[in-house]
C-alpha cells in the first residue's frame, strides 16, 4: 500500500520527480567522480612517496679565488688561480631546528680499510731510496743519482745501482746535493728526463725523472679539524733532503723514514669504506649511475642496525673473488674526510702525530649483500671511489676513527648529504634561513618529485571541487526537494492523521516515494560517476605534464612489481562508488526525516487550517 | 445506547497573542441511531470539541467516554482508524488518489486486502449516489457535491460507527446539502450511526434528531 500510493504520487507529478531524479543524479555523478580522483590521485602520491626521495647535499662554497705563482723547471713560472672556501664550517650546523631529517646530513670519512689485493689507490711512484749523487751539483734540472739502498718500493722500478735521475722540478731555489754524501728521499715521479746532463738520452727512450720528496711530518687530525701537533713536522726542514749518517736512523726523522718504508704498501692494499645511512645519500646511486647488479641493496633496518653487511663494487669482487653472500673482513685503520682524487681515495700521509702508521681501530667480518656496478656519468666530486665498500654508518661505533684522521676538508657534495620528506624543501630551506649561516651551498634532488606533485595536488583539488560541488549540490538539492515533496504534501499528511495514520507510519508513507526516486537517482549517477572516472583520468593524464626527464626516469626504474603507478590502474573500486552513494542516501535519510520531522510536529487541523488560509 | 459521553471537559488554546479558552466545563451524552447538531456563532467553540470528540485534541480537564472507556487512556491513533470518521466542509480528499482509492484507503489502513476495498468503495460510492463513471476521477475533476459524498462514502469505508461532520454543507448549493444531509441521517437511522454535526446551517440543524447550541464555550 505504502509503495503504491507513493508510486502514484510520483506518477503524478512526473516533472518533479524527473527534475529530482535527475539533479540526484547528477549530484552522485559528481560526488562519485570527484570522490574516485581524489583517492586515485591519493593513492598516486602515496606510490610517488614510496619511489622518490628528497636527497640535499651540502658544500663549502668558494670564499675567494687565490692566483698561485709556480715554478716549473722547463717552462719557468707559470699562474693558476685556486679557489679558497676559507675557514671550515663544522657539519654541526646542519644540526638545526625545523629541519625535519629522515636521514641527517653527516659529513663522512672515507675509511681505509686493508684488504689482501693491491686493490687501493695506486701511487705509481713511491719509492723511499738512500741514493748519491754521481757528481755534486744542483738539481735544477735531470740529476743523475745512483740507488745505494731501495728501502722501499718494486724492484721493476727501481734497485741498487740504478742510476736515476732527479730534479726539484718545482722549486725555483733547486736544492744541492753533494758527491760521496748519502740523502734518504722518497721520489715521485715527475714526467721525462730533461737538461744538459741528460743530452745523451733520446726522448723517445721516456728514461724517468723524479722529484724527491723530504717530508716525514703527520697530517693527523682531530674530529673538530684541527691539526694535531707533531713536534717533528713543526721542527721540519722543509728544504733540506736528509742525509744518512750512521746513527740516522736512531733519530726520530730516522724513525719515521723506517716506519713510511715499513707501511709503504698500506695504500696499495686499502679500500675506501664509507658508511653510509643509506644507499641513495650517495648521488651515483641516487641517479642510477650505479647500481646493484649481484645480490640486494642493505636494507632500512640494517642500516638503522648496524648489521655487518656492505656492498662492493664489481670490480673489487672481482679482485677478491668475491660473490654476493660471501664474507670480507674490513680491518679499518684510518679516516680521510679529504676529496678524491683520480677517484681513489688518497692519504698524505699515513703517519700519525707520533710517527706511527695509524693503528687498526675497527676489524669485523662483512656479508657481502650485493655488488655495484658504476658508470662513468656521475662528476664533479659526487663519484665514487675506485673499489668503494659501503657499509653501514652504525656498523661501526660512533667515532671510533677519532684518533685515527688522516685527512680534513670541507662538507661537499660528495661527503655530506641527507635525507628529506619529499615536498618539504621549502620548509627546510626557511627553517636554514633563520640559522643565518653563511657559506654553505646546499642543493637538493628529487628527481622532479616537486613538480610531479604540484600537478597531482591541482589534480586532487580538482577533485576536491568535484567532490565538495557533489557535496554541496547534494544537500541543497534534498532539501529543496525534501521540502517540495513534504511540505508539498500537508494535505495528504494531514488527512493520514485524521484517518488515524500514526506519525510513523505517515512519515514512511511520505518519504517512500522520496527515497525511491533519491536511490534510482543516487544509483544511476554513482554508476555514471563510476564509469565516467576512467575518462577522467585518461583526459587528466594526458593534459597534466609530468614534466621532466628525471621523474620519468625515476618512475621508470621503480620496481614496477611493487609500484603501480598508472592512474587508470589505481582506479578505485566499485567500494568508492558505493561509499559516495550510501553517503548520499544517508544525507537524504536524515533531511528527509528531518524536514518530515517539523511537519509531524503540528496536528493536523493546524495543517489544514494553515492550507485553507 | 450511549455513544459517547462527555463530561465536564475544558480546553483552551494559545493563539499568538492570548490563552482561550474554547470549551468550557461541557457535559453532555450521545447515543448510536441519532444525528445531533451542535450550532452556536463562530468562535462559539464547536468545531474544537468536535475535535475534541475525534481524539484530535485532548481536554485540560474532564473527560470523554467513548463506550465507557476514557478517550485519553485509548490509543487515539487506533481510535481514529477504527472508531470514528470526520467529514469536513472542505472535503479534505487526497488529491493525488481518485474516489475509489479514495474510499479504499481507511479500508487499507485496516488491513483489507486491496480487492475486498475495491469492491467495497465501489459499494460505498453506489451508496453515496455515485455512478461509475466518477469512480477514477480525482477530486479536482469532482463538483463540491460528488467531493463531499466522496467523503461521506470514505468515512462509511472506515467502519466506524461514529460520524463527526464539521459544516459538512458550507461549500455545497441547496441541491447538494440537502442530499448530504439525507445520507448523513440515512447512516444515523438506518445504519446506527453517530452523526455528530457541527453546523452554522439552521436547515441542517433542523433535521437532525437532537439540536445542541454552543455559545462561549459552553453547551446552552
Amino acid at each position: 500500500m505504502t509503495v503504491y500510493y507513493s508510486m502514484k504520487q510520483i506518477l503524478r507529478s512526473p516533472l518533479k520527480s524527473i527534475l529530482f531524479l535527475l539533479l540526484a543524479g547528477v549530484s552522485a555523478f559528481l560526488l562519485v567522480l570527484g570522490g574516485n580522483l581524489w583517492e586515485i590521485n591519493r593513492n598516486m602520491l602515496e606510490e610517488f612517496e614510496n619511489i622518490f626521495m628528497t636527497v640535499g647535499t651540502v658544500e663549502q662554497k668558494i670564499d675567494h679565488v687565490e692566483t698561485a705563482k709556480h715554478w716549473d723547471a722547463e717552462t719557468g713560472y707559470y699562474y693558476t688561480k685556486w679557489g679558497r672556501q676559507g675557514e671550515r664550517i663544522p657539519n654541526s650546523v646542519m644540526d638545526f631546528e625545523g629541519a625535519g631529517y629522515i636521514l641527517e646530513a653527516k659529513q663522512r670519512p672515507n675509511l681505509g680499510a686493508l684488504v689482501d689485493q693491491k686493490a687501493g689507490a695506486m701511487p705509481y711512484m713511491f719509492i723511499i731510496v738512500e741514493a748519491t749523487p754521481i757528481e755534486s751539483g744542483t738539481a735544477d734540472e735531470s740529476f743523475p743519482m745512483r740507488a745505494e739502498k731501495v728501502l722501499s718500493g718494486d724492484e721493476f722500478e727501481l734497485k741498487e745501482g740504478d742510476i736515476f735521475y732527479i730534479c726539484d722540478h718545482y722549486m725555483e731555489e733547486a736544492r744541492s746535493f753533494e758527491a760521496g754524501t748519502t740523502y734518504i728521499m722518497m721520489l715521485n715521479y715527475a714526467g721525462w728526463v730533461h737538461g744538459s746532463k741528460v743530452e745523451h738520452i733520446a726522448l723517445e727512450d721516456y728514461v724517468p725523472e723524479f722529484f724527491p720528496e723530504n717530508s716525514v711530518a703527520s697530517y693527523q687530525y682531530t674530529m673538530e679539524g684541527e691539526r694535531v701537533y707533531d713536534a717533528v713536522a713543526e721542527a721540519e726542514e722543509e728544504h733540506d733532503i736528509d742525509i744518512v749518517t750512521e746513527d740516522f736512523y736512531e733519530t726520530e726523522r730516522g724513525k719515521r723514514w723506517l716506519e713510511m718504508a715499513k707501511t709503504r704498501d698500506y695504500l696499495f692494499y686499502t679500500v675506501p669504506v664509507m658508511p653510509m645511512d643509506k644507499t641513495e645519500l650517495l648521488m651515483p646511486f641516487y641517479w642510477k649511475d650505479a647500481q646493484i647488479s649481484k645480490g640486494r641493496d642493505i636494507t632500512e633496518e640494517e642500516y638503522a642496525e648496524g648489521k655487518p653487511v656492505c656492498l662492493i663494487s664489481s670490480s673489487l669482487a672481482t679482485l677478491l673473488r668475491k660473490e654476493a653472500g660471501d664474507k670480507l673482513t674490513l680491518p679499518l685503520y684510518c679516516a680521510d674526510y679529504s676529496p678524491t682524487q683520480e677517484n681513489a681515495m688518497w692519504v698524505v700521509s699515513i703517519l700519525n702525530a707520533e710517527g706511527k702508521a695509524y693503528p687498526i681501530f675497527h676489524e669485523q667480518e662483512y656479508e657481502i649483500v650485493g655488488i655495484y656496478t658504476t658508470t662513468s656519468a656521475t662528476t664533479n666530486g659526487y663519484e665514487l671511489c675506485i673499489n668503494q665498500v659501503i657499509i653501514p654508518w652504525n656498523a661501526v661505533p660512533e667515532n671510533a676513527w677519532a684518533d685515527n684522521i688522516a685527512g680534513m676538508w670541507y662538507m661537499t657534495g660528495g661527503n655530506t648529504s641527507f635525507e628529506i620528506p619529499n615536498g618539504t624543501i621549502e620548509d627546510f630551506m626557511a627553517a636554514w634561513e633563520k640559522q643565518g649561516v653563511e657559506g654553505l651551498e646546499i642543493r637538493f634532488y628529487d628527481n622532479g618529485y616537486s613538480s610531479l606533485k604540484n600537478g597531482i595536488e591541482s589534480r586532487k583539488l580538482m577533485a576536491v571541487i568535484f567532490l565538495a560541488c557533489g557535496c554541496v549540490l547534494a544537500v541543497m538539492i534534498l532539501c529543496f526537494f525534501a521540502n517540495l515533496f513534504i511540505t508539498g504534501q500537508r494535505q495528504r499528511i494531514a488527512v493520514e492523521r485524521l484517518l488515524g495514520r500514526t506519525k510513523r507510519q505517515c512519515a514512511v508513507s511520505i518519504l517512500t516515494g522520496f527515497f525511491l526516486l533519491a536511490v534510482l537517482g543516487t544509483a544511476a549517477g554513482s554508476a555514471a560517476g563510476w564509469m565516467a572516472t576512467d575518462r577522467a583520468v585518461k583526459a587528466t593524464e594526458e593534459t597534466t605534464e609530468f614534466d621532466n626527464t628525471f621523474s620519468n626516469a625515476v618512475i621508470a626504474q621503480a620496481d614496477m612489481e611493487e609500484v603501480d603507478l598508472s592512474a587508470a590502474e589505481q582506479k578505485p573500486g566499485a567500494e568508492m562508488a558505493a561509499a559516495s552513494g550510501i553517503g548520499m542516501l544517508l544525507a537524504a535519510v536524515l533531511i528527509g526525516f528531518g524536514v518530515m520531522r517539523q511537519m509531524l510536529a503540528k496536528e493536523p487541523l493546524q495543517i489544514l487550517g494553515e492550507l485553507e488560509e | 445506547m450511549e455513544k459517547i459521553r462527555v463530561e465536564n471537559v475544558s480546553y483552551s488554546y494559545q493563539n499568538k497573542y492570548q490563552k482561550i479558552k474554547a470549551v468550557k466545563e461541557v457535559s453532555c451524552s450521545f447515543e448510536a441511531g441519532n444525528m445531533y447538531a451542535i450550532t452556536g456563532e463562530s468562535g462559539s467553540g464547536k468545531s474544537t470539541f468536535l475535535s475534541l470528540l475525534a481524539g484530535l485534541d485532548c481536554p485540560e480537564s474532564g473527560k470523554i467516554l467513548v463506550e465507557g472507556e476514557n478517550l485519553l487512556e485509548m490509543d487515539r491513533d487506533a481510535y481514529r482508524r477504527k472508531q470514528i470518521s470526520v467529514v469536513y466542509q472542505a472535503f479534505h480528499l487526497f488529491p493525488l488518489l481518485n474516489a475509489v482509492e479514495n474510499v479504499m484507503y481507511p479500508m487499507e489502513l485496516q488491513g483489507i486486502s486491496r480487492r475486498e476495498a475495491r469492491e467495497q468503495a465501489e459499494e460505498c460510492l453506489q451508496e453515496v449516489g455515485l455512478g461509475k463513471k466518477i469512480f477514477h476521477q480525482y477530486p479536482k475533476m469532482m463538483s463540491g457535491g460528488e467531493q463531499q459524498r466522496v467523503a461521506i462514502a470514505r468515512a462509511m469505508a472506515a467502519q466506524g460507527r461514529i460520524l463527526l461532520a464539521d459544516e459538512p454543507t458550507g461549500n455545497l448549493d441547496s441541491e447538494n446539502e440537502e442530499h448530504i444531509v439525507e445520507l448523513l441521517k440515512m447512516l444515523a437511522h438506518e445504519r446506527d450511526y453517530l452523526v455528530i454535526v457541527v453546523t452554522h446551517n439552521p436547515e441542517v440543524a433542523r433535521q437532525a434528531d437532537v439540536c445542541m447550541k454552543m455559545k462561549d464555550g459552553r453547551m446552552v
